[in-house]
Formats: structure tokens, C-alpha cells, sequence
């Protein structure tokens, strides 16, 4: 028993160490800045994992869930002078409530409708944005934005490092509450639905409550790191809602193997330090980021984590051990296998 | 002018561009089962082979406009070879067709960027007469596109209709299974099936190109509406999909006139949302002939 | 003499439950068989091996001693070995003309669709009188007879019958019994698949008994029609 708990934890106190040493390993300025861009893109990774990987929901609206929460903490502080601490828990509310709208058509469709409509919300956001510039500056964005500060410590001082706390904070809790959602009833619940939803419904599983949860859920986070990232670079724009996020973030998530954590955080690390290196080079940033994804798909379509799977299998397999249990934070094996679409089908006249 | 013709005129066009875009869409939505989120590069990527060959090579724009047809009919291939029959048949291939025509959309764009550079350009018009009718004046992309949406549709369900590869295209839509034993090849049906619909987009760009300036993401707005579209027009017939391009073109060209140009979108959306919660199989349900 | 099409030791599945376990069949030229057994015991399964539908596990198929497997369901088709699925899906929003059409156009023989057509015609008038009209509207021996139709425009060699007579009404089902037996002496083979074992026992010269994806029991038609073993075989079979 207190072996299973260690195993269980190992790899999260690896994970909080490895997040509190990073920082004293890069100091400089820029290098700071690509890890805290790192922490950022892994918790939007991550949460959009939930719905997108964990429930098997096509929602393409996660972009737009950031965007509203970046927009809606800029303007509150920008209008009212408000606190970035409150705005960034009203960023997670607003985020949420746009989750709703977007939800709506969720209601009556399925599988690859929900990916169109969710798409066309987040186009949407951009045009309500560009719209109603009175409030949102239009495309200039809204500029000058306060710093966060915590009692007299800003977070902009040492390179940023308040940001860098804030950030591994935020990664840290999205991934433990990816965790626990993935082990908890609700979680299975999600799987269950993916792999066959009328199954799961027999078994009494509500479709539309479940999956407005996750989305809900996954959408208040994205609205945190929206938040999060309108006060680090103290700007918000129009391409929080663009193309450019959309493919960095699925690129991360189908490179690290969707539904997976690690894989998604590797994902997220690999993506950002190679954008960092890329910078320079214009439209090359996007060519090769999305390449990333084709390659990915055509190539290794479970991504990192699936081939750490495989290797582990291998190499458990040498050990003549079992090697079915994979690493304790790999939700894929906590949850119900995914069947071939094959095997549900009856062999013979149905 | 005219608000009425002003707005009727505007729709009328929109709603053919629509047309052409949300055709493609249909015809790969009912027989592979997926969207094509890349349809709005395709759209640019006729624009600009379009404007290379009238200004590099000194061509007339219709020859230009039939060579970037041509040359996107090639593209076709390519895209179904590599972004849709990799995927469709494994197990959620729609997400996977679906990410992976997002992902050349951004790829495509970029190399659009670093091919023709960022300065704004036009494709010449296809004719530089104009009509004025009731007050407003029709310049000749438009009229060329008034005319050629209907046509293009028609031929296409006539092609559908009568001959080999459309019947083979129905019927794999219809029974896959039975549709393979008659000797049906779903591979050929496929390419024949995104070749058509990017041959309907580069035309569709070669048009826009000729009343807007051209930009690399200039697809990406026609592809929203159509979109709409096929939530409005349903998938099953080409017929109610062009139906549905000219009622969304009208109502954007409405809405415009009387809220503006941003509330526009968000109404249409609201619109769409509305539908798909009330009939999600389209407001104008028919079957195909 | 060998066999103009054999099944040797076929398996086959779906994931990780197995249809197939070894099946082994012959059928020799000018010669009909009959297939029977449970529904859900691998009959379905077998014929989607042969068109080349589904990719067996292990084992081989041969038709004039060439294996069918690598060949795709085209290919099968071109050979001659066709099969015709049950007809009640069909090509619902195709007009009867239009399915006859398609059934010809993988015919290596261009000029073999006219007489084709007209015998499908003769076999079944109906049809021609429901040339127009969409197969979704046709009733269900309709369907059966244009599924056949569609099967016989492709020239077979070897024709495969899928529950023809499923789910029809005793006399639209003797109207087909009739047209299956003019048929077995027009084509060089045939494979007849059916719940109704009268029809098959009648119609056939050998018939297989396939269970639990394995053949239990073969024999003469004529010699087992009348066989009370037989009959206790498909007591609770319905």
C-alpha cells in the first residue's frame, strides 16, 4: 500500500521539484521568458486535453475560451482599476459563461458537428472583439496593463520570477486536476462516453451534463491562462483568438500524445523552445509548427506518449516483468481501454 | 442608390461565392464524412496561381483562371492522398482529418506568405464591362460569378446525376459496402470528390481575388459562411447547399446594411446555433435526385 | 479435379474475438451449394473473406487455383466470383435503372451489358417496370430481385446469394425460389446463403453447415432434404 501511494506521488514531487529548481537554471532574461511561454502553453495544453483528449470532445473553441478570459481580466482592469488577482478569477467566470453559448449547439449534435460549430464560435470572438472596439480597443488591443504584484513583491522583478511561480502554480494545479478528474467517477465517466456513448448512456451516463462539465471545467482554465497572459506580456490582441495559438497548441498536444499529461507538458516544452529558436524567421514558425502536426500524424499518431508507452512495454518486457501498468500519471491506463470500432460490431448479421 | 437592389445585388454574390465553397464542402461532408477546414487555402491558393499567371506569364485571366483551376485539381490529389486517406479509416478519423486540414491551412498560408510576400494584390477583373441595374451597378466579377455559381452547381449535379463516377459517387455515399461489391473503388471515388471541391474553390478564389485584394487568409471568411451554410442548407442535396448560400448571402448582405459590418457575423451565428438546436439536419431538408 | 473456388482453413475476426475458426469448402464447377446455420456463426463473415470485404487472420481462398486474397473487392469482381448482398439496404435514393447500371459498369465486357440487362429484364419484368423509380421505394422482394440484378450485370462466373429471401412473404418468396433455380442452370456456380432450408436443400446440389464459425456438417442437398437429423440440427434455429 504505501508503495502504491509512493508511486503515485513519486512522480509528482519529481515534477514540483524539477518546476522549483528550473528557474535558478535560467536566469537570463529571454530564457526566463521561454519557460515561463512554456508554463503557459502547458496549462492551456492541458486543459484543452480535457475536453479534446479525455472526453473525446471535437472542441475547437478552447482558443476562444483564452481569448475571452485575456480580454475580459484586460478590460476590467483597464475600466475599473480592479485588482489582477480579481480579474483573473472573474476571467475564469467569464470564460466559463462564454463556455455555455458555445456549448448550446453541443446539445443536439455530435462527433465532428460539434468541432464546426465550436470552430465557427472562436472565428466569432474575433469579429465581436474587432466590433465592439469602444471596449476592446479593436485591433490596436488594449495596452498597459498593471504588472501583478503580490503584498509588495512584483512579478515582473528578477526576470519575472513572480510570473514564473504564478505559472508553475497554474501548471502544477491543471494537471493535478486533469489527474483527479481522470481518476474520479466523472472522469470514467467522460472515457465511457468516448468509446461508446450509447453504451455509457444505457448504463444511465447523462451525454450533455457530463460533457458540459468537462467543457465548463476546461474553459475556466483556459480563461486563467488568458488572464495570466494579458498581464505577463500587459497587452491583450486580437491574436489571442488567432490561428497562430490554434496550431502551437494542437501541435503540442498531438506531439505529446493526446490525453496524455506528460506527454502534453514534453509537448508543450519541446513546441515553445523550438518557436523561441524559430523566432526570428517570420512565416518559417508557423510552416515548421505545423508540419510538426502533419508529421506527427502521418508518422506516430499516439505522439510522445505513445512511444514512451512503447518503449516502456520493451523495456519491461526485457525485465520479464508485466509491463502493462505504464507511468502512474498516464491517464490512458486508468481508463477503459479504447476497443476498435471493430469489435463492437457484431460478427455476423446484426 | 437603392438599398433594396443595393442589398439583393451584394447578397446575390456573396450567396454565390457561398455556393461554390459550401458545394465542395457538401459533396466531401457526405462522402467521406468530414469538413474540410483547409477549403479557405484552397480558395487562396487558386487566387494567387491565378495572379502569378496573369501578371508573371501575361495571360488573360480566363486562360489564367482555367490554368489555376487545372493546377488545383492537381493540388487535389495531393490532399487526399495526404491528408484524408491516412486518417479516414482509422478509428476517429474525423478529428484526425480535421486537425490535419487545420494544420495545412496554417502551413499552406505561411508558404503562401513566403512565396508571394506580404504586398496586397488583385486579380485582374474578367471583364471590365459593368451593368447598372435599378441603381446599382454590377461590375463584371460579380456578374461572371451571379452567373457562373448556379452553372458550376448544375453541372455538378448533373455529373452527379448522370454519369459513371457520380453514380459511383452516390452510390458509395448511399451503401459502402455494397457500393465496394458492384467494384466501386473508394479510393478513385475520393480523389474525384476533393478534386471537384477544390476545383470549386479556386474558382471561387480567382472571383474574390477579382473584387478584393488578396491576402493568404483571404479564405478564411468565405469558409465560415460556408459553413453556416451547410448548417442551414443540411448536406443532403446540392441543391438546398445552394439555397442555403444565396438565403446566408442575402441575410449577411441585410444584416450588414442594417447593423454593421461586425454585428453581422454574430448574427449569423446566432442564427446558426438556432438551427442546429431546432433542426440539426439542416432548415432545408431534401433528398438528393 | 480441382475445385473452381475453395476455402482452406479460413480465420477470421474482428479485434480480438475470433468468427472464423478453420472453415474448409469446395465448390466445383457447374455445381451449387448451399450454406447453412445459425444466424451470427460466421456465414456473413465468410462471404465478406471471399469479395475481399474483410481480410482473413489466416488460411486461403483460391478460384481456379489462384488465391483470392490479395485482390481487392474489384478485382474479385472482374474475375467473376460476385456477390449479392441482402437486399434490403441497397441504394435507397437510386433509381432501379441507375443501380443496374452500376452493377454493369465493373463488367470487363462492354458489349455484354445490353444482353445482360435483358436478361435481368426476363428474369425479373418488374423491374424494367420499375425502371424509374427509386430503389428506396421498391418492396422487399423488389429489392431482393434488383440486388440480384445489379449482381448479374457484372457477368458472373460464380454468383453468391446473401439471404435472398430474408423477411419475405411465403409467396414473393417462391416468385424468387423459382428465379434462383433458373439461375443455377444459366451460371456456371453458385453459392446460396439462407435461413430457409427448404429453399436451400431444394435448390442446391451440396450444402455446408457452418457453427461457431466451423463447418459441423456437409452432405448431398437431395439426401439431406428428408434427413430427420437435419431437421433436429435447426430445431430452435430461427
Amino acid at each position: 500500500m504505501a508503495i502504491r501511494v509512493l508511486r503515485l506521488l513519486l512522480p509528482w514531487v519529481v515534477f514540483a521539484v524539477v518546476l522549483a529548481v528550473l528557474p535558478g537554471m535560467f536566469t537570463s532574461a529571454h530564457s526566463r521568458l521561454v519557460l515561463i511561454q512554456a508554463l503557459l502553453y502547458g496549462v492551456l495544453a492541458v486543459s484543452w486535453n480535457l475536453t479534446l483528449g479525455l472526453a473525446g470532445i471535437f472542441n475547437f473553441a478552447q482558443i476562444a475560451f483564452f481569448g475571452v478570459g485575456a480580454y475580459s481580466s484586460a478590460i476590467l482592469v483597464d475600466r475599473t482599476g480592479m485588482s489582477p488577482w480579481l480579474a483573473m478569477a472573474l476571467a475564469a467566470v467569464s470564460a466559463a459563461l462564454s463556455a455555455c453559448v458555445a456549448f448550446l449547439p453541443v446539445l443536439r449534435l455530435r462527433g465532428i458537428y460539434v468541432g464546426l460549430a465550436t470552430y465557427v464560435f472562436s472565428q466569432l470572438c474575433i469579429y465581436l472583439v474587432l466590433g465592439q472596439s469602444d471596449l476592446t480597443g479593436g485591433s490596436n488591443g488594449i495596452v498597459g496593463l498593471p504588472d501583478m504584484t503580490l503584498g509588495p513583491v512584483n512579478f515582473y522583478d528578477h526576470n519575472r520570477y513572480g510570473y514564473y511561480c504564478l505559472g508553475a502554480v497554474l501548471l502544477f494545479a491543471v494537471c493535478a486536476v486533469f489527474l483527479a478528474i481522470s481518476r474520479s467517477r466523472f472522469g470514467l465517466s467522460l472515457v465511457a462516453l468516448r468509446n461508446n456513448e450509447q453504451l455509457a448512456a444505457s448504463r444511465g451516463i447523462r451525454r450533455t451534463r457530463q460533457q458540459f462539465l468537462a467543457f465548463v471545467i476546461g474553459a475556466a482554465a483556459a480563461g486563467v491562462a488568458g488572464s495570466y497572459n494579458a498581464f505577463l506580456n500587459s497587452v491583450v490582441s486580437t491574436d489571442v483568438f488567432g490561428f497562430g495559438y490554434l496550431t502551437i497548441l494542437l501541435s503540442m498536444i498531438f506531439l505529446g500524445g493526446r490525453s496524455s499529461i506528460p506527454g502534453t507538458v514534453v509537448g508543450a516544452v519541446v513546441i515553445t523552445v523550438l518557436n523561441d529558436r524559430l523566432s526570428g524567421t517570420g512565416a518559417w514558425q508557423q510552416v515548421v509548427t505545423s508540419a510538426i502536426i502533419l508529421v506527427v500524424l502521418w508518422v506516430f499518431p499516439e505522439g510522445l506518449a505513445g512511444a514512451g508507452r512503447l518503449l516502456w512495454r520493451r523495456v519491461a518486457a526485457m525485465r520479464g516483468r508485466d509491463g502493462t501498468g505504464g507511468s502512474p500519471t498516464d491517464t490512458t491506463a486508468a481508463a477503459v481501454p479504447l476497443e476498435p470500432a471493430a469489435a463492437h460490431r457484431p460478427a455476423d448479421h446484426a | 442608390m437603392d438599398a433594396f437592389a443595393a442589398i439583393l445585388l451584394s447578397g446575390l454574390v456573396l450567396g454565390s461565392l457561398y455556393g461554390l465553397m459550401a458545394s465542395g464542402l457538401s459533396l466531401m461532408w457526405s462522402t467521406l464524412g468530414v469538413f474540410n477546414f483547409g477549403h479557405g487555402v484552397l480558395l487562396a491558393l487558386g487566387a494567387y496561381f491565378a495572379w502569378t499567371f496573369t501578371e508573371q506569364l501575361d495571360l488573360p485571366v480566363a486562360l489564367a483562371a482555367v490554368l489555376a483551376v487545372v493546377v488545383l485539381a492537381v493540388v487535389g490529389v495531393v490532399y487526399e492522398i495526404a491528408l484524408v486517406r491516412p486518417f479516414i479509416r482509422r478509428e476517429n478519423g474525423a478529428m484526425l482529418v480535421m486537425v490535419a486540414t487545420l494544420a495545412v491551412t496554417a502551413l499552406v498560408q505561411s508558404v503562401i506568405q513566403l512565396l508571394w510576400g506580404p504586398q496586397l494584390r488583385r486579380v485582374p477583373q474578367f471583364t471590365s464591362a459593368s451593368v447598372s441595374l435599378s441603381g446599382a451597378t454590377v461590375s463584371g466579377n460579380q456578374l461572371v460569378a451571379l452567373v457562373a455559381a448556379p452553372v458550376l452547381v448544375g453541372a455538378l449535379f448533373l455529373v452527379l446525376k448522370r454519369s459513371p463516377i457520380g453514380i459511383a459517387v452516390r452510390a458509395l455515399e448511399q451503401n459502402r459496402d455494397h457500393a465496394r461489391l458492384v467494384g466501386i473503388r473508394p479510393a478513385a471515388v475520393y480523389v474525384f470528390v476533393v478534386v471537384i471541391a477544390c476545383v470549386l474553390a479556386a474558382f471561387a478564389g480567382v472571383l474574390l481575388a477579382g473584387i478584393q485584394f488578396m491576402t493568404p487568409t483571404m479564405g478564411d471568411d468565405p469558409l465560415l459562411r460556408a459553413f453556416v451554410v451547410l448548417a442551414f442548407g443540411g448536406t443532403a442535396s446540392l441543391g438546398g447547399t445552394l439555397a442555403g448560400a444565396y438565403l446566408i448571402g442575402l441575410l449577411e448582405a441585410a444584416t450588414t446594411y442594417f447593423f454593421g459590418l461586425s454585428w453581422s457575423p454574430v448574427l449569423l451565428f446566432l442564427a446558426m446555433i438556432v438551427v442546429l438546436l431546432l433542426r440539426p439536419e439542416g432548415l432545408i431538408r431534401q433528398r438528393t435526385a | 479435379m480441382t475445385a473452381m473456388l475453395s476455402v482452406e482453413g479460413l480465420h477470421a475476426g474482428y479485434g480480438r474475438s475470433s468468427v472464423l475458426r478453420g472453415i474448409d469448402l469446395h465448390l466445383d464447377e457447374g455445381e451449387a451449394i448451399g450454406l447453412l446455420g445459425p444466424n451470427g456463426h460466421g456465414k456473413t463473415t465468410l462471404l465478406r473473406c471471399v469479395s475481399g470485404l474483410h481480410r482473413p487472420t489466416a488460411g486461403d481462398i483460391r478460384f481456379q487455383g489462384a488465391s483470392l486474397l490479395p485482390l481487392s473487392p474489384r478485382a474479385v469482381l472482374r474475375r467473376g466470383v460476385v456477390q449479392v448482398p441482402q437486399g434490403s439496404r441497397l441504394f435507397p435514393r437510386m433509381t432501379v435503372a441507375d443501380c443496374l447500371r452500376l452493377g454493369g459498369a465493373a463488367n470487363p465486357d462492354r458489349s455484354a451489358r445490353r444482353p445482360l440487362l435483358d436478361e435481368v429484364f426476363g428474369l425479373f419484368p418488374k423491374l424494367q417496370q420499375r425502371s424509374a423509380q427509386l430503389a428506396g421505394t421498391l418492396s422487399g422482394g423488389e429489392r431482393q430481385m434488383l440486388s440480384i440484378g445489379i449482381g448479374l450485370m457484372a457477368g458472373p462466373r460464380v454468383l453468391i446469394l446473401d439471404e435472398p429471401t430474408l423477411g419475405l412473404a411465403p409467396k414473393v418468396k417462391h416468385e424468387l425460389a423459382d428465379a434462383i433455380r433458373q439461375l443455377r442452370g444459366r451460371l456456371e456456380a453458385l453459392v446460396l446463403v439462407d435461413g430457409d432450408m427448404d429453399l436451400v436443400l431444394r435448390a442446391t446440389d451440396r450444402f455446408y453447415v457452418v457453427e461457431s464459425g466451423q463447418v459441423v456438417q456437409t452432405g448431398d442437398s437431395v439426401a439431406g432434404a428428408d434427413s430427420a437429423r437435419m431437421m433436429s440440427l435447426f430445431l430452435g434455429d430461427v
